[in-house]
């Protein structure tokens, strides 16, 4: 069984996970790290950075259940319609995982910035934008 | 009588106190005047324990070992025999002459070192009569003292003579009447009466007893009757039991109840604050709950929503590639009819699987492995999975709309009921913060409830009683006609049913005297007190008549005709008891000085001035001592008393233990 796990930077678990932890921001806590980790991902979704220095975040045997987001993530600034062999470097999940560490690195930077705010304050705000995309996708 | 001279000596606060009160003026009207803790009530205490053996105002409060001057105590080390005594020296003058009485009391206490243990040796009391300066009589026995002190101070209505401002609603309830009723048939001989029916009564049982001695039957029905008596007695005991306890707990309760004048319903509020802040605390608890899931519900829908575009672009393409394939690749999931063929059965129904069944299994992997024209199978599979997930993931992106309605619906909800409680919350806490020591008021309601529940008991167990009472009665009725008929039929001796009807006959018509005399004694007091009432009142147009009853309950009457007792002040409340007082003593031939303990306390300052003029004209006739705290002797009492007053006094300390005397100006 491969064992490929998820990272982020080493400062960004200093800076960002540990006041996430300290109140439960939004119930991203220890308890839900593949949570924040897809939250994030979603966030800056194909906006990546480099990371500096890998920090493991998340088990593989955690991963199973969200590795949808991944494949999607890495997937979708792809031309598969023109190139449908493409599909093929999903089978690569160092590098599709490796990309989604990156995604999930700007994610969390924007989250830190966030976290300044009331977390009911950001929920609404977050609300408002789902009902935006929700709107236009029903349409 | 009027007083003439008190002498305390080691009683409490009192080391050695004279107090004189004999100096002859227009008016006799004497005034102590003395801050609170000083010994006012301490000095009524002394009167009331000196004539009664009583301390009427510190019965429950303090132990009796206490009465012993503390400062000599302290000197002593609580080691030695201490006397305490309260002498007083009265005077009476009329036509006869001039008789002076001399009251002593004098109790001596042991103490061994332990200020917490005292033992009395002796408590003697003895009153000496000097009959023209010369001594004529001293009375020590229990019975003579009693006897002499029920005609002069009678101790039923000692709250007519020891007037006690702070009380003042205890002198018009309904309970005092019958002990005003036997005050007056004792002082005015009317008891010597109820004596002389119950001795006829007694020589008309004792006939009944020489007749049932030779008839047996009737012998039944007297012993009968006899049991009857003493049920009867034992239930008018246990009802006087309960109308004490009721009277009791209907004191407190107006004494509570003009305490929290103002303040009704605190303790329902309070309770229902603490209600709410409980129901607030959950609905607190909810609405976190529900903030919680709209945070999960967030994490969760986001990525679902940013990923939506995604997920239908790889739905699209896997789509596409199963149509390319002709097989759709979801349903057709290697793994499973591998897993299906291992286990030789059906993974959907759990059934065994055939060899042919089998063999088409075995043959659409191959056929499945072909169609994948060099995609690799591991790939295969993940896509096949992948694609299942999108379906998911699609399928929630739909549930959207619904699920964030139902979690704004409970936050909204919560929100709401918060608000509402809030609300309620503060519009009580204003309230509270509005009253003075809230807490004292909650535990005054607590006890008001508690003696509106035992008076209530009480009334329920006294009717209950009662109603005995007049059965017994009407047993004990029959009973009697049951055995006069008996003696009639027989044929007994004759001078005994003679003696049996002269008796019969003389109780009838003392009683019907009684009752005549009873009647123009009340008669009388109603019309005196109203003539009082009426001279002494300056709102002269405001009220119409004093209406005494046959059970001594007094009623006041307004002009428009309606009762006014209730509405009355209290400057005008302790002028209708001091002039029923007034009536009441001299129909009933007891004169006694009137002792007034802060008899201001309730009355507003306009109406001082006008009260102590009237006192000023009842000192004419009756000797009056009022107890005043500095407030209470206002520039407006001072106006009118100042120039009149017999005797000024104040009392004073010097070392905060012992109140010392010193004339006032």
């Amino acid at each position: 069984m491969d064992d490929i796990r998820l990272f982020i930077s080493e400062s960004a678990r200093e800076k960002i996970l540990t006041e996430i932890d300290k109140n439960n921001f939004m119930n991203l806590g220890k308890e839900n790290r593949i949570d924040l980790y897809v939250f994030a991902l979603a966030l800056a979704l194909n906006t990546p950075t480099e990371l500096e220095k890998q920090d493991a975040l998340v088990k593989s045997e955690h991963i199973k259940k969200y590795d949808i987001f991944l494949y999607s993530a890495y997937l979708n600034p792809l031309d598969l319609e023109k190139n449908p062999e493409l599909i093929e470097e999903i089978m690569d999940k160092k590098t599709v995982f490796g990309y989604c560490d990156k995604c999930v690195n700007t994610g969390l930077a924007m989250l830190k910035s966030k976290m300044l705010s009331d977390q009911k304050q950001y929920a609404l705000e977050l609300i408002k934008e789902m009902d935006e995309m929700y709107n236009t996708y029903l349409q | 009588m009027k007083f003439c001279r008190i002498e305390l000596k080691n009683y409490r606060q009192f080391r050695d106190l004279k107090i004189d009160l004999d100096s002859p003026s227009e008016y006799d009207i004497n005034i102590i005047v003395a801050s609170n803790g000083l010994g006012k009530t301490n000095l009524l205490n002394a009167i009331s324990w000196c004539i009664y053996g009583k301390e009427p105002s510190l019965e429950e409060k303090y132990d009796v070992m206490h009465m012993v001057n503390t400062k000599i105590l302290e000197e002593n080390g609580y080691s030695g025999i201490f006397e305490v005594s309260v002498k007083i020296k009265s005077r009476k003058k009329d036509e006869n002459g001039t008789e002076e009485y001399f009251f002593e009391r004098i109790a001596n206490y042991r103490y061994s070192g332990d200020p917490s243990q005292a033992t009395l040796i002796s408590n003697d009391f003895k009153i000496t009569i000097f009959k023209d300066g010369y001594e004529a009589k001293v009375l020590e026995t229990h019975d003579d003292t009693t006897l002499f002190i029920n005609r002069h101070f009678p101790e039923n209505i000692k709250e007519y003579i020891f007037f006690d401002g702070e009380r003042l609603n205890d002198y018009f309830v309904k309970e005092k009447g019958s002990a005003i009723k036997s005050a007056v048939e004792l002082v005015s001989g009317i008891s010597l009466l109820n004596v002389i029916i119950d001795r006829f009564k007694i020589i008309r049982t004792e006939y009944s007893r020489q007749i049932a001695k030779d008839h047996p039957e009737i012998d039944k029905i007297q012993k009968e009757i006899d049991k009857t008596k003493f049920d009867i007695q034992n239930a008018t005991n246990d009802s006087n039991t309960y109308k004490d306890q009721i009277h009791k707990a209907e004191n407190d309760i107006k004494i509570i109840k003009d305490r929290l004048r103002g303040c009704e319903g605190l303790s329902e509020k309070i309770d229902r604050r603490d209600k709410l802040e409980k129901q607030r605390a959950d609905y607190r608890k909810r609405l976190k709950e529900a903030n919680e899931k709209l945070y999960s519900f967030v994490i969760e829908y986001y990525p679902i929503m940013k990923f939506y575009p995604a997920f239908q672009k790889l739905n699209s393409f896997i789509k596409k590639q199963n149509c390319d394939d002709t097989q759709p690749l979801i349903t057709d999931n290697l793994d499973i009819l591998y897993e299906m063929i291992n286990n030789m059965k059906c993974s959907l129904c759990n059934n065994a699987l055939s060899a042919d069944q089998i063999k088409l299994f075995e043959q659409r992997i191959l056929q499945l492995k072909e169609n994948n024209k060099g995609k690799s199978f591991q790939l295969s599979k993940l896509l096949s999975r992948l694609s299942y997930l999108v379906e998911e993931k699609i399928e929630s992106f739909e549930n959207y709309h619904d699920e964030k309605e139902k979690i704004f619906s409970d936050i909204k909800h919560y929100e709401r009921e918060l608000n509402v409680l809030e609300n309620e919350i503060n519009d009580i806490q204003r309230f509270l913060l509005s009253t003075s020591n809230p807490e004292n008021i909650r535990r005054d309601e607590q006890r008001l409830a508690e003696l509106t529940e035992m008076r209530d008991t009480n009334l329920v167990k006294k009717g209950r009683n009662d109603e005995r009472i007049n059965e017994l009665n009407k047993k004990l009725n029959n009973l009697q006609i049951e055995l006069n008929n008996a003696l009639y039929t027989l044929n007994t001796n004759k001078n005994i049913e003679k003696a049996i009807q002269v008796t019969d006959n003389a109780i009838k018509v003392l009683t019907e005297i009684k009752e005549e005399n009873t009647a123009e004694i009340r008669e009388e007091i109603n019309k005196k007190t109203n003539k009082i009432f009426k001279e002494l009142l300056w709102k002269k147009h405001t009220f119409d008549r004093v209406e005494i009853d046959e059970n001594y309950k007094i009623s006041v009457y307004h002009v428009s005709g309606q009762l006014g007792l209730g509405t009355m002040g209290a400057a005008e409340t302790a002028l209708l008891a001091l002039s029923f007082m007034i009536a009441m003593q001299e129909v009933s031939g007891f004169k006694s000085a009137i002792i007034m303990d802060t008899p201001l306390a309730r009355v507003s300052d306009k109406h001082r001035k006008s009260f102590a003029k009237s006192l000023l004209e009842v000192s004419r006739k009756k000797q009056i001592l009022l107890l005043l705290t500095p407030s209470e002797y206002s520039e407006e009492m001072k106006a009118v008393l100042h120039d009149n007053f017999n005797n000024l006094y104040v009392f004073y300390t010097e070392n905060e233990e012992n109140t010392l005397l010193k004339r006032g100006e």
